[in-house]
């Protein structure tokens, strides 16, 4: 039976402000337990919400990303249940109206691009952390989390497969983290996903029974747990069986999903509008005000690398995702007039295998822009060989020395001077009679066994396109 | 000396600043008396001795240096909803018997800033729920008019101080009543503000979309005096209106010639106690004489206004108590087995039967199959209610009526019967629901007991019903009656 | 309608509340009584009205977003009972 997979995501996108949604308590990361935890946020008796105007404006920037609709009234709602990291009983949450519906997101998939639509994206605050296992007998709670800001963002069942999801994630990552609303940071917990995943005949019109796995917190578990859930499904179905419909919980050391919640002890939320918050009203000036500042979106900046720079889309993709690359790219750009391809690809390149080297990110990089930029001017003057650039850019990064300095240290000019090359090229054309002969008797191709010859003589510093020429001129006279 | 508590507040003041008598003299007269009479009258869960004459004793000083604000020296008494930072706030609950809040609500920190001196805490029903002071975990506050009858709630302990001259000013809050029921039940004035007034950061929640706190005193002078103190935008509260602080006191002898005085033909059926409606009829005569003119009003969705607020005071109720879970303060059940057992069991033990009875009661109404039904109804109906207003406030400038359809009643009569308890709020739940100001005033006796008149205005009016109410009072005397009871030891 | 045996331990359990089971029946007898006394909201259509759920809507408050409460252990702490280095503890939770 040819079966047809059906799923839709649930991304929490924490947002990057300095204090919580409801309260003037930081939001920083790594204080020690409930440092940052005030009386709105423990929720004592009396306290009250009061919301944090960024919160809105980054919404509204997410809005405007996604080509969504952003609501001139939305309103908070409470979600009531008893968990004892959630502090007052129930999380301020947003239900019938939403601050953004309606959006768009495009993908890759396939080679193909993919419109996926986005249903919504609402404001909530987030929960204290449960610390299980750490305490004999106690499950300990740190509130410093309670009351951090995020956005949920709710896909369509519009993702076919588990490739696609990853890729729809990927892109909403590059999306809230270019435009600055997210920080991006996946182990702290930044940008989380609950994935809703069902089955169905392939050509079946009826969606089939969906399971909700919880909680996936990188791109490669999301794709071990799609692809883990969509396999049990399958085997239940194909056995005769059916998919109930829960809760479940992807549990990477094993690399499976296993039941959280059954339906019959699903939550009764008992929504309502929270009363101690009036609605949001947001109107154009405020609309308008965020859109001035938005940053361009990886998919413009991707098309005007690839059409202005003439960059693949591979190429363009590897700079323009991450906004930091993207904005070391471009500083190099502005200060060069090197071609934009060259620079591109010593960036993919050797910078990339630098950083993965000392895993770090490109805002922490040791050489800047400006640095890269003398290296590769004297790479293309030819001043010094491309495998010299290598290593060049390897001391830098190790001694933060200047790029003249290392050059000169290592003896790594490159020889272009015929008259210092002729010593080295005359003797090499003696040491190798036999080889000389076989070029005179029409075997062109041994020529770069002769210039590799004069290399190695010259530790690598002569320029090969002269010593080539040079070669050329004695051989065929 | 001992007389001193018949005055007004601002004839106090006037002691105060001539130097007739200080503030710690003054506080000390108020201790003492309540260290003799509340043994009958029970209106305090907590009396802050060594804090109010240290507070007094910074008043003197104010005093002295010509610092001296509308109220700086004056002793009043917080309703125990209001956090009172390192000294406990109990709100009525055994949940809360040892809870020290570390911050001061809004309308606290503005009485200490005004240069206050707070006695104590005063007794409310468990949580605001309650229409008699019986729910609360402390013992019922009893009317100083007759102690076998109830205070009324749910500030009945604020009410009692008041009228016993225990305290001459007092905070209250107002859910569907709590001020001006109590008010009227023990022949005090009480102000509920417009929804938004007065700050509820740090006021605890019962239903958030109806509390408001307010003044109670024993004249609408003196109201319109704490109402100065305690007003005004809190940024601390998203439901704090925009507007700045007042002072109420400034257009409080204006006129009331050609107010138009609308009468709900709702509140007087046949239904309605005649000796009560006598007392009404009397004093809108009264106000008539004073100038204004009388209009016959509607306010057709009346009779469902009680089931309504119940649903909606119930859903929020269920919500706002749900923080009452064990594991950061308040109650918390001993051996826990697990964490359900945890919070069903501190819960239980923390809860009194009138709270348990309004959480399940709104989990039910805002539950699946159920929300629509209820909450959602009873949100329309409230829509409804605020429309009847918005239309009768196009014809008339105040609203007069009973504030409630029986005297002061028997302790334990309705202890078994909650829905006749609801029904004794008719004619204070409309303004909640509404969101308007709304004043009581004592109009009248029967059976010895108080009658209070409820004048209800439009948003934001608290100047004009302030000025009604004085006008009044000044050409009645009820607000000056005192019990003819012994009270204490 | 009523609100049966079966509803209050619905409730009581959405609630959180424990209920003795010998108190169940008058639960239900007496919130029943308050669910009919409820039910007068029926009497009246409101399928045209939209629901109000603030009495004053002239209101759109906000905050900038500073940090405004720094270490809140002091305060909050100072009466809360059950820490654990500075963790609040209940019995062990198990997902």
């Amino acid at each position: 039976m040819l079966w047809e997979t059906i799923i839709g995501l649930e991304v929490h996108v924490q947002l990057a402000t300095k204090s919580k949604i409801f309260s003037g308590a930081s939001t920083s990361y790594g204080a020690s337990a409930n440092e940052q935890a005030c009386a709105v946020d423990l929720a004592l008796p009396g306290t009250l919400p009061v919301l944090n105007e960024r919160v809105v404006e980054l919404a509204i920037a997410l809005g405007l990303a996604i080509d969504g609709n952003i609501a001139s009234s939305s309103t908070f709602a409470r979600k009531n249940y008893f968990y004892p990291d959630s502090p007052k009983g129930y999380q301020i949450s947003q239900f019938e109206d939403p601050i953004v519906s309606n959006g768009r997101l495009k993908i890759v998939a396939e080679n193909d691009l993919k419109i996926i639509n986005i249903t919504r994206a609402h404001l909530e605050e987030d929960a204290g952390k449960s610390v299980h296992g750490e305490y004999t007998d106690v499950t300990a709670i740190d509130f410093n989390r309670a009351g951090t800001p995020l956005l949920e963002i709710v896909s369509e069942p519009e993702l076919k497969n588990a490739k696609e999801a990853v890729s729809y994630l990927k892109e909403l990552y590059y999306l809230v983290t270019s435009i600055g609303i997210c920080d991006g940071n996946m182990q702290e917990g930044s940008f989380r996903c609950d994935a809703n995943i069902s089955i169905r005949e392939q050509g079946a019109e009826v969606l089939g029974t969906r399971t909700e796995v919880k909680n996936i917190n990188s791109f490669k578990y999301v794709e071990k747990a799609i692809n883990f859930e969509v396999l049990r499904q399958r085997e239940v179905l194909e056995d005769g069986g059916k998919i109930s419909q829960e809760t479940r919980l992807f549990d990477p050391e094993k690399n499976e999903t296993r039941v959280m919640r059954t339906k019959e002890d699903a939550h009764d939320y008992r929504y309502f509008p929270d009363p101690d918050l009036p609605p949001i009203l947001i109107n154009e000036a405020q609309i308008d005000k965020v859109r001035a500042t938005l940053p361009e979106l990886p998919w413009d900046k991707r098309a005007r690398y690839i059409a202005k720079y003439n960059l693949s889309l591979d190429e363009a993709s590897m700079l323009a995702n991450d906004h930091s690359v993207s904005n070391y790219f471009e500083k190099c750009m502005s200060e060069s007039k090197l071609s934009p391809k060259f620079i591109a690809r010593w960036i993919i390149g050797e910078l990339f295998s630098l950083l993965n080297k000392h895993s770090t990110t490109i805002s922490s990089s040791q050489v800047s822009p400006t640095s890269l930029n003398k290296l590769l001017e004297k790479i293309s003057r030819k001043e010094i060989s491309a495998n010299a650039g290598k290593r060049v850019l390897e001391i830098m990064w190790e001694t933060l020395h200047d790029v003249d300095k290392i050059i000169d240290e290592q003896e790594l000019v490159q020889i272009s001077d015929d008259s210092v090359l002729q010593q080295s090229v005359d003797e090499i054309v003696n040491s190798f009679p036999q080889q000389v002969q076989e070029y005179k008797n029409g075997k062109e191709k041994i020529l770069g066994f002769l210039v590799g010859q004069v290399l190695k003589k010259t530790k690598g510093k002569a320029n090969p396109e002269i010593v080539k020429t040079m070669l050329e001129r004695i051989l065929k006279a | 000396m001992h007389d001193v508590i018949f005055n007004t507040v601002s004839a106090l003041k006037e002691g105060l600043l001539s130097k007739k008598y200080s503030s710690v003299e003054l506080t000390t007269e108020y201790l003492d008396r309540i260290t003799t009479i509340d043994t009958s009258t029970n209106s305090f869960i907590t009396v802050c001795e060594e804090e109010a004459l240290r507070q007094a004793a910074r008043a003197d000083e104010l005093i002295k240096q010509g610092k001296a604000g509308i109220l700086t020296g004056i002793p009043y008494a917080n309703k125990d909803i209001f956090c009172t930072k390192n000294i406990r706030t109990t709100c009525g609950s055994k949940m809360l018997d040892s809870f020290i809040a570390p911050y001061n609500a809004t309308v606290v920190e503005k009485c200490i800033d005004a240069g206050m001196v707070m006695l104590g805490k005063t007794n409310m029903d468990e949580f605001a729920m309650g229409s008699s002071n019986e729910t609360s975990f402390y013992g019922r506050a009893k009317n100083p008019w007759d102690l076998t009858r109830v205070s009324g709630g749910s500030s009945g302990g604020s009410a009692t101080a008041v009228a016993a001259r225990l305290v001459p000013l007092a905070t209250g809050s107002d859910t569907g009543g709590s001020i001006r029921q109590p008010s009227a039940f023990c022949g005090i004035s009480g102000l509920k503000p417009t929804y938004g007034r007065v700050s509820r950061y740090g006021m605890i929640a019962f239903g958030s979309s109806l509390d408001q706190g307010g003044p109670m005193a024993n004249c609408v002078e003196d109201l319109a005096l704490l109402l100065s103190v305690i007003a005004g935008h809190d940024r601390k509260d998203s439901t704090s209106n925009k507007r700045g602080t007042e002072d109420f006191c400034r257009h409080l002898s204006k006129s009331i010639k050609n107010k138009v005085i609308g009468i709900p033909k709702e509140y007087f059926s046949n239904d309605l106690n005649p000796e009560i409606q006598l007392i009404m009829d009397e004093a809108i005569k009264q106000i008539e004489k004073l100038g204004a003119e009388i209009k016959d009003v509607s306010l057709p969705s009346t009779s469902l206004v009680v089931p309504t607020y119940y649903v909606l005071a119930s859903a929020e109720c269920s919500s706002n108590m749900s923080r009452y879970d064990g594991v950061r303060f308040g109650h918390r059940c001993k051996d826990p087995n697990g964490i359900d057992d945890l919070y069903e069991r501190s819960r239980a033990e923390g809860f009194g039967d009138e709270v348990k009875r309004r959480i399940l009661m709104g989990t039910y109404a805002l539950s699946s199959g159920y929300y629509d039904a209820y909450y959602e109804k009873a949100q329309k109906i409230r829509r409804l209610v605020k429309n009847d207003y918005t239309s009768a406030f196009k014809e008339v400038d105040f609203l007069i009526g009973p504030t409630c359809p029986s005297i002061a009643f028997h302790a334990e009569t309705f202890t078994h019967d909650p829905v006749q308890m609801y029904l004794s709020d008719v004619y204070t739940v409309s303004a909640n629901l509404a969101g308007l100001p709304s004043l009581s005033l004592p109009a009248g006796f029967s059976q010895g007991m108080p009658v209070g008149m409820q004048i209800t205005g439009n948003y934001f009016m608290e100047s004009e019903l302030l000025s009604l109410g004085h006008a009044y009072q000044t050409s009645t005397d009820w607000h000056n009656r005192y019990t003819t009871q012994e009270l204490g030891r | 309608m009523s609100i049966s045996p079966k509803n209050v331990e619905e409730m009581a359990r959405l609630a959180r509340i424990s209920i003795d089971s010998e108190d169940i029946p008058s639960y239900s007898e007496q919130l029943s009584k308050i669910l009919s006394f409820m039910n007068q909201m029926q009497s009246i259509d409101t399928e045209t009205i939209e629901p109000l759920a603030h009495p004053i809507d002239d209101v759109n408050p906000i905050r900038a977003d500073i940090v405004t409460e720094k270490d809140t252990r002091q305060n909050a702490h100072k009466y809360a009972s059950h820490l654990l280095d500075d963790f609040y503890t209940v019995p062990q939770v198990i997902d």
